[in-house]
C-alpha cells in the first residue's frame, strides 16, 4: 500500500503518494513547470535544469534549496514554490544559455522570449545546430529501440552520435528519436517509400487490414507494440480492426499475430510518417 | 592495416567478462595499439555484450583514449595549476611551435603526439613535461628544442621497470600471529646497523632516484659494505644496512633525497655519481657535507618544523613494497586489535569519537556516512561496498598519490577495518590513470595481503571475508565526484546524478556504498590502534586531527606537509614554505583546487580547517595550496580554472556545459583588454547562476575561483579593462623589453623564434616589438635577467 504525504505547491495543499516526483505531482495538480529533458515514458535524469523549484520545510530552520523537480521525491510537509524569484532566475539562466547555444531553434527562442532572456553579451554562433543535449533521443532509443545512438564526448563538445560516427547499423528506422527531440534537431525525411534517418534509408511498410477476412478478434491490438492497431466499431454493429497508415511503424508484429491472415504489409507511399506516436506516453517506463 | 585481434582476446581474458571491466579493457587496448581501433571496439562490444554505441560513448568520454593512432613519443605538457603559475602556457606554445603541432595532434611521420595533461602529481617540480614515460622537471621554454632532439634520438623513453619483489612466504592466521610478526620485524630492523632510504616518490624518481638507488647498490657491492634490500633475519645484522626505495619524504623540490637512519642525515640533490662518496662516508662513520645543504637532517630543517605526521607517519620511512617493513612499523596491529578484541560497533564508535571528517574535500563526518550505509545494508540485506577515492583530480595536489605510493598497506588496512565495521565483502580502490606507480604499488600490496591472509576468506581466522579490486580511472576530473566515480567503476560514462538518495544508501550497483578518500582511510588504522584521542586531541573544535597539504607554486620550499588542523596559512606558506622565492611579494594562495578560491594576504592568519575556508569563499578541497606571487595574474588564474573545468565538465547539465564556455569567452575578453564593466557583471551573473543551478558539485563550485578573485582582486580586473595586466601575464597587455643589464651575449637572438631581436656581441640587444609574439623564450634563456616584462602592451 502506498502511503500518501501532504505537501504544498505554491501554497496549495496537495496529497501525493510518497516517492512520486514533485514535477509529476505538480502537473497532476494542474501546476505547470517548464521542462526540456523530461518525458513521461522515460526515467528522469535531471539534465536540462529547467524544472528547478524552490523547496523548504518547517523543520529546515528557514533554509530553502533549489531542487530538480523531475527527480525530487515528495516528502511529508515540504513546501514547494514554482515561481519564486530564485526559480525564475534559474529558468532565465538556463534558457539564456540555451538560446545562445542554438539561436536557430524556434522552440528555444520562444521559451527564451517568454522568460525575458538576453544574450547580447554572450557568444552566439549563428551556425550552430539545435541540440540541447537533453538526451531524450538516446534514452528513447536505448529504452525502446536498439541503442543505436549515444552521447559522444563530454563537456561543451558533448553531442549525439553513433558508433565511430558511422550510419548506425543497429538503427531500425523507427523514427522515435526524431520525434521526441524538442528542438527538431534530428533530420528525418521521407521520399516515396524511403524513410531516411541517420544517413540510412529504410523501406517502410504499413499494415493494411482486409475487412472481409477480419473477425475483430483483437489479436493485432494486443500484438501492436505501438498501440496503433485497434478494433473499432464499423457499421451496423460490426467491428473491424483499424490500422491508421500514418501511425503504423511498420514493425509487422500484427501480420504474424492475425489468426485469419487478414493483415498484409504494403509499401507506404503517400504521407509523411512523422506524426505523433500516441503510444509513447502510454508505454510508461518500468 | 587490421589490428591483431588475438591481442584483444588476451586483454579481455585479464578481466571478468562484464561491463565493469570496460574502462580497463579499453586502457589496455589503448596501450597495446596506441589508440582504439574500430575492430577492437567491435570485438569488445561482442564479448562483453555491450551495445557498440555505449562503448563509443565511453571511448570518447575519457581523455585517456584516442580514436586515431598516437605518435611513438607522447609529449604531455602538464597544465595543472602549479605548472600553470610557473609558466606552463609558454611551454605548451613552444612545443606547438617546435613540433609544428596543435595540442592533440600527431606528426605526419608518427613520431610525436602533443598533449596537455591536468597534473601528473609532480607539482613540486613544476613546470613538468612527460615525454614517453619519463618526467622532466622545471622545464624552461628555451630547453624545448633539446628535449625534442633527445627524445627523437632515444625513441620512447621507457620508465624504469623493476622486477616485482617476491611475495611473502608465510600465512597469518590469527591476531596473535600478527603481533608476533610485528615484534619479529621490529627486532630485525632494530638489529641492523642502519638504513639508507632513497626517496622513490614521483618527484625524486623524476629527478633520477632510481639511478641513485642502483648506483648505491653497486658502490656498496664494490666496496664490500653489506647492503640488503629485504627486511629478513640475517647473520651479523649489526653490520648490515637496509637499502630501500621509499615513498615521498615531502621535500620533493630538493630531490633525489637520500635519508640515513638512525643518524637522521638527509642528503639532497643526490646524483648517481655521489654514490661512492655516500657509501664511503657510511663505512667511515662520516658525512658528505656537500650534499647536506643548509641542514643536517629532517630534525633541523625548517621545512619539517611545525609538522605533525599522522597520515604521513610512515611515508618515506617504510619500504612501500615490503609488507614486513610495514609490520616493523606496527602495521596491521590495528586490524589485529579489532579482529581479536573489538566488535564492529566499537570500531564505528572509535571512528565516531575521533571526530574524523572526510579528507576528500567536503569534510563530511566519516562515522555518520558509515552508519547510514550500515542501516541501509541491514534494512535491505545487501552488503555494503567499501570504496577508496584515489582520483585526486585537483591539479596541484599530490597527497593521495604520495600516500598510495609511499604506504599502500596503510590505506588497505584502513579499508579492511572499514569492511569489518560495515560488514562489507568487496572493496574498490579507484586510482587515477595518471598515477601508474601508485597502481603498481597498490597492486603489489594487495597481492601480498592476499597471500598472507590479510585479504580473502576468513581474514586472520575471523568471520570477516573481504577483498579489494583496483579500478583505474580514464582521465576525467568529474569521476572524483562520488556518483560519477561509482558509474565509472561500473564501466559507464562518468556522469553524476542528483543525490536525493544518498549513495551511502544506494550507490555502486544500487547497493549501500561507503566512499572515502585515501587520506581518510589512511587515518583509520591509527584511530583503531591507539584510540580516538590519537586524532581528537589535535586540531580545532570541529576539525580534528591533521591535514596533509601540497605546498606548491611560487614558494621557496615546495612539497608535501602535514600540520594540525587550525594551523594558519601564514605558517604553511611562510613558516614551512619560506614564502615566495627571490624576495617576491606574496599575492594569494589558492586552496581547494578548481572548486576552491584565492585567498589574499590579509587573510593569511586564517586558521585552516573545513569550516573556516568555506566561510571565506574557498574550501579545503583535497589539500592543494598553490602559492602565487606578484607574477601571477588573478584574471588569468580565474580563466585558467574555467578552461580547466570546461574540459572536464561531463556535459550533462545545461548551466555547467554552456555556462563555462561563456565564462571562458568573457574572461578571454578581459585578458585581451577588450572587456567593459558590463562584461564583469555578466561574468558575475553567470557564475552565481551556475553555482545555484548546476547538477553536481563540479558545476556548483566552478564559480568559486571566479567569484573569489572578483571579490578580493577586483582592482586587477579593472586594470585589465583599462588595458594593463599588472602581473605581466596577459599577452595582449604586456611587452618584453631588454634592460641595460644586457651584456650582449647573443643567446636570446639565437633563441627567438620570430627573429625579433637583433644586436652585436657585447652590445645591448634590441627587441622589435612588431615582431615579438611574447613567447617568452628570450627571457627563459637569458642568464643575466636582462629581459623585463612590462605591463601595458607594445609601446
Ligand atoms: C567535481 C568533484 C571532484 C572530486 N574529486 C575528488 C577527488 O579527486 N578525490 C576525493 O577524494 N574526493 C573528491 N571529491 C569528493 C568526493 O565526491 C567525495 O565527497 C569524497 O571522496 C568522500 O570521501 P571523504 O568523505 O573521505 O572525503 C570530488 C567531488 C567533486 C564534486
Ligand atoms: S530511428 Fe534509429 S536511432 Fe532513432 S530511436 Fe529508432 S532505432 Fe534509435
Ligand atoms: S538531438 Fe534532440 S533529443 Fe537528442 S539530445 Fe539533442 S536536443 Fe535532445
Ligand atoms: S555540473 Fe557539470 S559535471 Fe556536474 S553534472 Fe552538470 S555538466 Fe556534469
Ligand atoms: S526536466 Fe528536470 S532537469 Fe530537465
Ligand atoms: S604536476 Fe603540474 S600541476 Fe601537478
Ligand atoms: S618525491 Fe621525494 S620527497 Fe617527494
Amino acid at each position: 500500500m502506498t502511503t500518501l504525504v501532504n505537501l504544498t505547491i505554491d501554497g496549495r495543499t496537495v496529497r501525493a503518494p510518497a516517492g512520486s516526483y514533485v514535477l509529476q505531482v505538480a502537473r497532476e495538480a494542474g501546476i505547470e513547470i517548464p521542462t526540456l529533458c523530461d518525458h513521461p515514458a522515460l526515467e528522469p535524469v535531471g539534465a536540462c535544469r529547467l524544472c528547478l523549484v524552490e523547496v523548504t520545510h518547517p523543520d529546515w530552520k528557514g533554509w530553502s534549496g533549489l531542487m530538480t523537480s523531475c527527480l525530487y521525491p515528495v516528502e511529508e510537509g515540504i513546501q514547494v514554490s514554482t515561481s519564486s524569484a530564485r526559480v525564475r532566475d534559474a529558468r532565465r539562466q538556463v534558457l539564456t544559455l540555451l538560446a545562445a547555444r542554438c539561436p536557430s531553434s524556434a522552440a528555444i527562442r520562444k521559451l527564451a522570449e517568454q522568460h525575458g532572456c538576453d544574450t547580447t553579451l554572450l557568444q552566439v554562433d549563428p551556425n550552430a545546430d539545435n541540440c540541447i543535449v537533453c538526451g531524450l533521443c538516446t534514452r528513447v532509443c536505448e529504452s525502446y529501440a536498439t541503442a543505436a545512438i549515444t552521447t559522444v564526448s563530454r563537456g561543451a563538445t558533448k553531442a549525439v552520435g553513433s558508433f565511430e560516427a558511422q550510419p548506425p547499423e543497429e538503427c531500425v528506422g523507427c523514427g522515435a528519436c526524431a520525434q521526441v527531440c524538442p528542438t527538431d534537431n534530428i533530420p528525418a525525411s521521407r521520399t516515396g517509400a524511403d524513410f531516411r534517418i541517420w544517413q540510412r534509408t529504410f523501406p517502410t511498410f504499413v499494415a493494411t487490414v482486409d475487412p472481409k477476412r477480419c473477425t475483430a478478434c483483437g489479436s493485432c491490438e494486443e500484438a501492436c507494440p505501438f498501440a496503433v492497431a485497434r478494433v473499432v466499431f464499423a457499421a451496423a454493429g460490426h467491428h473491424v480492426a483499424s490500422i491508421p497508415a500514418e501511425q503504423c511503424r511498420g514493425c509487422g508484429a500484427c501480420v504474424g499475430a492475425c489468426p485469419s491472415g487478414a493483415i498484409d504489409q504494403k509499401t507506404y507511399e503517400w504521407k509523411a510518417m512523422l506524426e505523433p506516436v500516441p503510444s509513447f506516453s502510454q508505454g510508461g517506463a518500468s | 592495416m587490421h589490428p591483431d585481434l588475438t591481442k584483444v582476446d588476451e586483454i579481455l581474458n585479464r578481466y571478468p567478462r562484464d561491463e565493469s571491466s570496460l574502462v580497463m579493457v579499453l586502457q589496455d587496448i589503448q596501450s597495446q595499439f596506441r589508440f582504439l581501433p574500430c575492430e577492437a571496439l567491435e570485438k569488445v562490444a561482442d564479448d562483453l555484450a555491450i551495445p557498440r554505441s555505449r562503448i563509443f560513448s565511453v571511448a570518447t568520454f575519457y581523455k585517456a583514449f584516442s580514436l586515431s593512432p598516437r605518435g611513438r613519443v607522447v609529449v604531455q605538457v602538464c597544465k595543472g595549476t602549479a605548472c600553470h603559475v610557473r609558466g606552463a602556457q609558454l611551454l605548451e606554445d613552444e612545443f606547438c611551435r617546435q613540433l609544428a603541432l596543435k595540442v592533440g595532434g600527431t606528426s605526419a611521420d608518427g613520431s610525436f603526439t602533443l598533449e596537455t595533461v591536468n597534473c601528473v602529481g609532480a607539482c613540486a617540480m613544476a613546470p613538468v613535461v612527460v615525454m614517453g614515460e619519463k618526467y622532466h622537471r622545471e622545464v624552461k621554454a628555451g630547453q624545448v628544442p633539446r628535449l625534442i632532439k633527445n627524445a627523437q634520438k632515444a625513441g620512447a623513453d621507457k620508465a624504469e621497470s623493476r622486477s616485482a619483489p617476491p611475495l611473502p612466504e608465510y600465512r597469518l592466521s590469527s591476531a596473535a600471529e600478527v603481533h608476533h610478526r610485528n615484534r619479529m620485524a621490529v627486532d630485525t630492523r632494530k638489529a641492523l646497523a642502519g638504513r639508507v632510504q632513497v626517496c622513490g616518490g614521483t618527484g625524486c624518481m623524476a629527478a633520477g632516484a632510481k639511478d641513485v638507488h642502483d648506483a648505491l647498490c653497486k658502490a656498496a657491492e664494490a666496496k664490500g659494505l653489506p647492503f640488503r634490500v629485504e627486511l629478513s633475519p640475517c647473520q651479523h645484522p649489526s653490520k648490515q644496512y637496509l637499502l630501500s626505495l621509499n615513498g615521498c619524504q615531502g621535500l620533493c623540490q630538493k630531490g633525489p633525497l637520500v635519508h640515513l637512519m638512525p643518524e637522521d642525515v638527509l642528503y639532497t640533490h643526490v646524483k648517481s655519481a655521489d654514490a661512492d662518496a655516500i657509501v664511503d662516508a657510511i663505512a667511515n662513520g662520516t658525512r658528505v657535507d656537500r650534499l647536506l645543504g643548509d641542514h643536517q637532517g629532517r630534525s633541523d630543517d625548517p621545512f619539517y618544523q611545525g609538522q605533525l605526521l599522522k597520515v604521513l607517519e610512515h611515508c618515506g620511512k617504510v619500504d612501500p613494497e615490503s609488507l614486513d617493513d610495514y609490520m616493523a612499523h606496527g602495521g596491521f596491529a590495528g586490524l589485529a586489535k579489532a579482529l581479536s578484541s573489538m566488535t564492529p560497533e566499537q570500531v564505528l564508535d572509535a571512528v565516531d569519537q575521533s571526530g574524523l571528517r572526510g579528507r576528500g574535500g567536503a569534510g563530511f563526518p566519516t562515522a555518520r556516512k558509515w552508519r547510514t550505509a550500515l542501516k541501509a545494508s541491514k534494512k535491505t540485506g545487501t552488503p555494503t561496498y567499501v570504496l577508496c577515492n584515489g582520483d585526486e583530480g585537483d591539479p596541484g595536489a599530490f597527497m593521495d598519490r604520495s600516500v598510495a605510493e609511499g604506504c599502500p598497506y596503510q590505506v588497505i588496512e584502513g579499508m579492511i577495518l572499514g569492511a569489518f565495521a560495515l560488514g562489507a565483502k568487496q572493496g574498490y580502490i579507484y586510482v587515477r590513470n595518471e598515477y601508474p606507480l601508485a597502481v603498481a604499488r597498490l597492486q603489489l600490496a594487495l597481492a601480498a595481503c592476499r597471500k598472507v591472509g590479510l585479504l580473502g576468506d576468513r581474514i586472520l581466522g575471523s568471520d570477516l571475508s573481504f577483498d579489494i579490486r583496483i579500478s583505474r580511472g580514464g582521465g576525467a576530473f568529474v569521476c572524483g565526484e562520488s556518483t560519477a566515480l561509482m558509474r565509472s567503476i561500473e564501466g559507464k560514462v562518468g556522469e553524476p546524478r542528483a543525490k536525493y538518495v544518498r549513495s551511502a544508501e544506494r550507490g555502486l550497483y544500487d547497493s549501500p556504498t561507503v566512499l572515502n578518500n585515501v587520506e581518510t582511510w589512511a587515518l583509520v588504522p591509527g584511530i583503531v590502534e591507539h584510540g580516538p584521542t590519537w586524532l581528537n586531541s589535535i586540531g580545532t573544535d570541529r576539525s580534528k586531527g591533521t591535514k596533509v597539504f601540497c605546498l606548491v607554486g611560487q614558494v621557496q620550499r615546495t612539497g608535501l606537509v602535514e600540520v594540525p588542523m587550525g594551523a594558519t596559512l601564514r605558517h604553511l606558506v611562510f613558516g614551512l614554505g619560506g614564502g615566495p622565492p627571490e624576495g617576491r611579494k606574496f599575492k594569494a594562495v589558492q586552496t581547494g583546487g578548481p572548486s576552491g578560491g584565492c585567498i589574499p594576504e590579509h587573510m593569511l592568519d586564517l586558521p585552516v580547517d573545513f569550516d573556516k575556508l568555506t566561510e571565506v569563499g574557498s574550501m579545503m578541497g583535497s589539500g592543494g595550496l598553490i602559492v602565487m606571487d606578484d607574477r601571477t595574474c588573478m584574471v588569468d588564474v580565474a580563466r585558467y580554472f574555467v578552461d580547466f573545468l570546461m574540459g572536464e565538465s561531463c556535459g550533462k547539465c545545461t548551466p555547467c556545459r554552456l555556462g563555462l564556455p561563456q565564462l571562458s569567452f568573457l574572461l578571454g575578453k578581459v585578458t585581451r583588454g577588450e572587456a567593459k564593466e558590463a562584461d564583469l557583471k555578466a561574468i558575475e551573473e553567470i557564475a552565481v547562476g551556475m553555482g545555484e543551478n548546476s547538477l553536481c558539485g563540479l558545476g556548483k563550485s566552478a564559480p568559486n575561483p571566479v567569484l573569489s578573485t572578483l571579490r578580493y582582486f577586483r582592482e586587477e580586473y579593472e586594470a585589465h579593462l583599462r588595458g594593463s595586466c599588472p602581473a605581466g601575464v596577459c599577452r595582449n597587455l604586456i611587452r618584453y623589453e631588454i634592460t641595460d643589464d644586457c651584456i650582449g651575449c647573443l643567446l636570446c637572438i639565437k633563441a627567438c623564434p620570430n627573429q625579433a631581436i637583433t644586436g652585436e656581441k657585447k652590445q645591448k640587444h634590441v627587441l622589435d616589438q612588431t615582431k615579438c609574439d611574447k613567447c617568452g623564450v628570450c627571457k627563459s634563456v637569458c642568464n643575466h635577467a636582462s629581459i623585463a616584462v612590462l605591463p601595458g602592451g607594445a609601446s
